[in-house]
């Protein structure tokens, strides 16, 4: 399955409260992305907060959109990726 | 399932219940019929059968057979009515009926048809229709997994079966007085297979066994021979057997009756004998040797023949087959094929002509010929292109042999059909030739009246408009005369398919009044292909909404999933893409792709769909897209393919800069495109030509707004594509216009996330010295998934409250006509069928915030 990087703009900057409201938000995005063969599988947030950088794995570039419709979510940029680190040409 | 029965007196479900063999799907269900039962609620059963051709809607006459509901009468008449019938009843019922089709796997089309149906009306009902099914063994290209996706979401209910935990197995274990050790690693929590070890428990010494196979036969070689016997005539009847039938093959004593039962591998219910699982009988089936295999089908195909009532044709063929006897199967397996084409199981009737002609032997040439056009006629409504070519080319030897040229010309022009869907559109061009050059001097009957609706159909295909209407009204005019309904729709079909390009009226009159009269006979298939054929035409010559109306209807009313549905779902996709409806085009074009063959041109015209819709969004993958439509329109040689996928092209080279790769892409199909006449696509290949500075504008034979975009008069350009609700061309011909339209460009691109546009735009306005260009929408949140309006949301609200359109419409104070379009818009956005839906997604997803809140929920990443 591809691996796509999504960049996302929150001009208000992102808030996740650290509660049970939190806990919930988050399930219900598990939930939605399920549905639709997709997994969230990290992200990354700017210092400020108003900018995110997310990691999905998921069946095309449309699965992505459509959960990022059902949960609401701005979409900037999708780009497909692979993985390269500073150990990948070793054994 | 409960939950799902106690909610069915307000509304219907479909329950799928998916698991490996042996998991236990039986078992739920028939816990589940039990308590219903208990309850006073209607019960009806059905099992798909694992002949090696199922039975046409085997699970529909199990339930008439035993429940005598009153749609049994019309079991022999036309398929529409007994759907309707089947659902009237359901929807009628006192209390809720649970109507369970099990072994789904193994499914005729006529019972996937009917499950679609069903499925797809059933919360209308107070049913719940219980499919269960293997799920490791429906593969993405399935037929059953196609007819799980047109269910809509909000009726369905998915009931994995679980395997067994260790503790369960313990238990088990403890209930059967058996020892559990090493049990669940054996089997993974499969809860037969389990059973079946814990059962054997101290008699296997010899270690854990290796599969359920050597359970069962370790269990069947400890019985005596009278109860092998006994055992070995149950395992070649797939299903379950009639007492009598056993009785008459292996003559078994109430003791080895008892004997069988006791030894947990056989159950009795009232007339029949059955093993108490399918996994259990194929084990003890494949065990036979070759010979012996063969002699016991061979005994149940004479016990049968002399049955009466006379068995269905299938379970013969089924018997015949596994008894090698040759005339049986020429006797049977043609009936067989009559009996699935009345009942619409169009792969079961291919599948019966197939064992036909190559297992059976047929009385002389005149049976063979009769034979290979049945196999011909069912190759090609299953589009199973490879065989239905070779049929035709059998056939055309025999006759020519016979010198039968008028037939032989017949079968070789038919030979275009599957070529063309092979995408060889040269050797299609070549079959009709030969047989015009066959056909010359001879009399006008009816295999000359094929032929030219093949030449007709043919030069339709390739866009030789001219050529094709004038061997149509020749068609027509013999067909008409000879009075042959076939030959005669079939040249009205391509022949208003050719005018749509020349005199669209009168095309489109002509393919929706034949439309209309196949609807009046009830030929829900025939009027789909007409519909479909309206609708690709006008899609291909902008009039969208047309298109979009037909293009819905005929997938509505394609009743088989088959290769017609897909291309009509494809040139949705395309049409929606037009529309500016870029999720619902996406979706589309999705749809078809898994399951459309790998090389046909329902794929080629989803994957150029595809591929201009992630090219416009600035989406990975419209690279891949463009490859793999490139890959088949390339060799087909054909306008109508090869025009989409180079202009997809070149708007692909144009986004990466590349000069030399737009002139290479438009040069592989402009001259043709000119040669045949063809307005939009010699416009579309044009405009990319001057877009990049290399050639100077040549409007001449044009469509007129990409004339008047060329010419620089924008703004007409423009007020064009808005006419043909094209709205990314048309902010396209604004991007070109003073400030004023560019800013107003800008707001339309931003609306459709068409982020490389809209990117491109902003950066040649700050250049220009533009100030306060807005930023864009993708950087504020989106207030309203799904792209609803504003006023979408007000009226989605008040929808919410109950309110009729016309109460709306007071509130609202706009027209009631006005509510009616934002209600259509709502539901349309939405992928939704009915208002209910709409109201119920919204308040599920939680967006439907009371007025002056936004949906945002305002959280996570």
């Amino acid at each position: 399955m591809p691996r796509y990087l999504i960049e996302r703009s929150f001009p208000q900057g992102l808030s996740i409260p650290l509660n049970d409201d939190g806990r919930k938000a988050v399930d219900g995005l598990v939930q939605v992305n399920a549905d639709h063969g997709v997994t969230w599988v990290h992200s990354y947030v700017s210092a400020d907060r108003t900018q995110t950088f997310c990691v999905y794995d998921g069946p095309s570039p449309e699965s992505i959109r459509k959960v990022a419709e059902r949960n609401g979510l701005p979409v900037s940029r999708i780009t497909e990726v692979s993985v390269l680190d500073p150990y990948f040409y070793r054994p | 399932m409960q939950a799902l029965l106690e909610a069915a007196s307000q509304r219907g479900a479909v329950a799928l219940v998916a698991g490996e063999a042996g998991i236990g799907k039986s078992s739920l269900l028939l816990a589940a019929a039990a308590a219903h039962a208990a309850r006073g609620g209607t019960v009806w059963w059905g099992a798909c059968d694992a002949l090696q051709t199922p039975h046409p809607l085997a699970p529909l006459l199990d339930v008439a057979r035993e429940h005598r509901p009153r749609f049994a009468a019309r079991l022999e008449g036309p398929r529409p009515a007994l759907f309707e019938a089947v659902l009237e009843e359901l929807r009628r019922a006192h209390g809720a009926v649970l109507l369970v089709i099990e072994d789904a796997h193994w499914a005729d089309d006529a019972t996937l048809d009917l499950l679609k149906y069903l499925g797809r009306r059933i919360e209308r009902t107070h049913a719940v229709l219980a499919v269960s099914y293997r799920d490791d063994e429906v593969t993405a290209t399935h037929p059953l997994r196609r007819v799980l996706g047109e269910l809509p979401m909000a009726a369905r209910t998915l009931i994995e079966v679980p395997r067994l935990s260790a503790d369960a197995v313990g238990v088990l274990a403890r209930s059967l007085g058996a020892n559990p050790a090493g049990v669940h690693a054996a089997t993974g929590g499969n809860a037969f297979f389990a059973t079946e070890l814990l059962r054997a428990g101290g008699r296997l010494q010899a270690g854990v066994p290796r599969s359920v196979q050597d359970v069962v036969l370790a269990r069947f070689s400890a019985q005596p021979a009278s109860v092998q016997a006994l055992l070995r005539a149950v395992a070649v009847l797939p299903g379950r057997a009639e007492r009598a039938l056993v009785d008459a093959l292996a003559a078994p004593t109430p003791e080895d009756l008892d004997a069988a039962v006791a030894s947990g591998l056989l159950v009795m219910d009232g007339p029949w004998l059955a093993y108490r699982h399918e996994l259990a009988r194929v084990a003890v089936e494949s065990a036979l040797s070759p010979a012996l295999h063969q002699a016991w089908h061979a005994r149940v195909l004479q016990a049968l023949s002399a049955a009466t009532p006379q068995p269905a044709a299938a379970r013969l063929v089924h018997h015949a087959v596994h008894a090698h006897d040759v005339a049986a199967i020429s006797r049977h397996a043609p009936a067989a094929a009559a009996e699935a084409r009345a009942r619409g199981a169009l792969r079961e009737f291919g599948a019966h002509w197939r064992v036909a002609v190559r297992q059976g032997r047929p009385r002389d040439d005149d049976e063979r010929i009769d034979w290979l056009e049945g196999y011909a006629l069912a190759c090609s409504v299953n589009s199973w292109l490879d065989e239905a070519l070779d049929t035709l080319q059998r056939l055309e030897r025999l006759y020519r042999a016979r010198g039968d040229l008028a037939r032989a010309a017949r079968v070789r022009a038919a030979q275009s059909g599957p070529l063309v869907g092979q995408l060889r559109h040269e050797a299609a061009r070549e079959a009709c030739r030969d047989a015009l050059a066959l056909i010359e001097g001879l009399p006008e009957g009816p295999d000359v009246a094929q032929v030219w609706a093949s030449m007709c159909w043919q030069c339709m295909l390739d866009r030789d408009y001219a050529d094709s209407v004038a061997w149509g009204r020749r068609a027509m005019a013999l067909a008409e005369r000879l009075g042959d309904r076939a030959a005669l729709e079939r040249a009205i079909i391509a022949t208003g398919a050719a005018l749509l390009f020349v005199e669209p009226e009168t095309g489109q009159r002509m393919l929706l009044d034949l439309a209309e009269r196949r609807r009046a006979r009830g030929d829900r298939q025939g009027t789909a292909a007409a519909l479909s054929m309206v609708g690709t035409g006008m899609g291909e010559t902008l009039y969208l909404r047309e298109a979009e109306a037909c293009l819905r209807e005929a997938i509505e009313l394609y009743e088989s999933v088959d290769a017609a549905t897909q291309y009509a779902r494809s040139w949705l996709a395309l049409v929606l893409l037009s529309l500016g409806r870029w999720d619902e085009a996406g979706a589309a074009a999705l749809h078809v792709l898994p399951r459309a063959g790998l090389e046909d041109y329902s794929t080629l015209m989803a994957q150029v769909a595809l591929a201009r819709l992630r090219l416009r969004r600035g989406d990975p993958g419209a690279d891949d897209a463009i490859a793999a439509a490139r890959l088949l329109a390339e060799p087909s040689g054909t306008l109508q393919r090869m025009a989409p996928c180079a202009a997809v092209r070149a708007e692909a080279a144009f986004a990466r800069g590349d000069t030399a790769g737009i002139v290479a892409a438009v040069e592989s199909a402009l001259p043709l495109a000119r040669a045949k006449g063809h307005p939009w696509f010699v416009g579309e290949l044009s405009y990319w030509l001057w877009r990049a500075g290399a050639a100077p504008p040549a409007a001449s034979g044009c469509a007129e707004p990409y004339a008047l975009q060329m010419a620089g008069r924008w703004r007409e350009a423009a007020d064009a594509w808005l006419a043909l609700d094209c709205p990314y061309e048309q902010a396209r011909a604004l991007a070109e216009g003073d400030a004023g339209a560019q800013q107003q460009a800008l707001a339309i691109f931003d609306r459709l996330g068409a982020a490389p546009a809209a990117e491109a735009l902003r950066r040649r306005l700050r250049e220009a010295g533009v100030r306060g260009v807005a930023r864009g929408a993708r950087e504020s949140t989106r207030a309203h998934p799904c792209g609803l309006t504003t006023a979408e949301m007000k009226v989605l609200r008040l929808m919410a409250e109950g309110l009729r359109n016309a109460e709306i419409a007071a509130r609202v104070h706009r027209s009631v006509r006005t509510v009616d379009h934002h209600v259509a818009a709502v539901l349309a956005k939405l992928g939704v069928e009915s208002r209910g839906e709409a109201v119920r997604r919204a308040e599920r997803e939680g967006w439907l915030a009371p007025a002056g809140q936004s949906g945002q929920s305002g959280s996570a990443t």
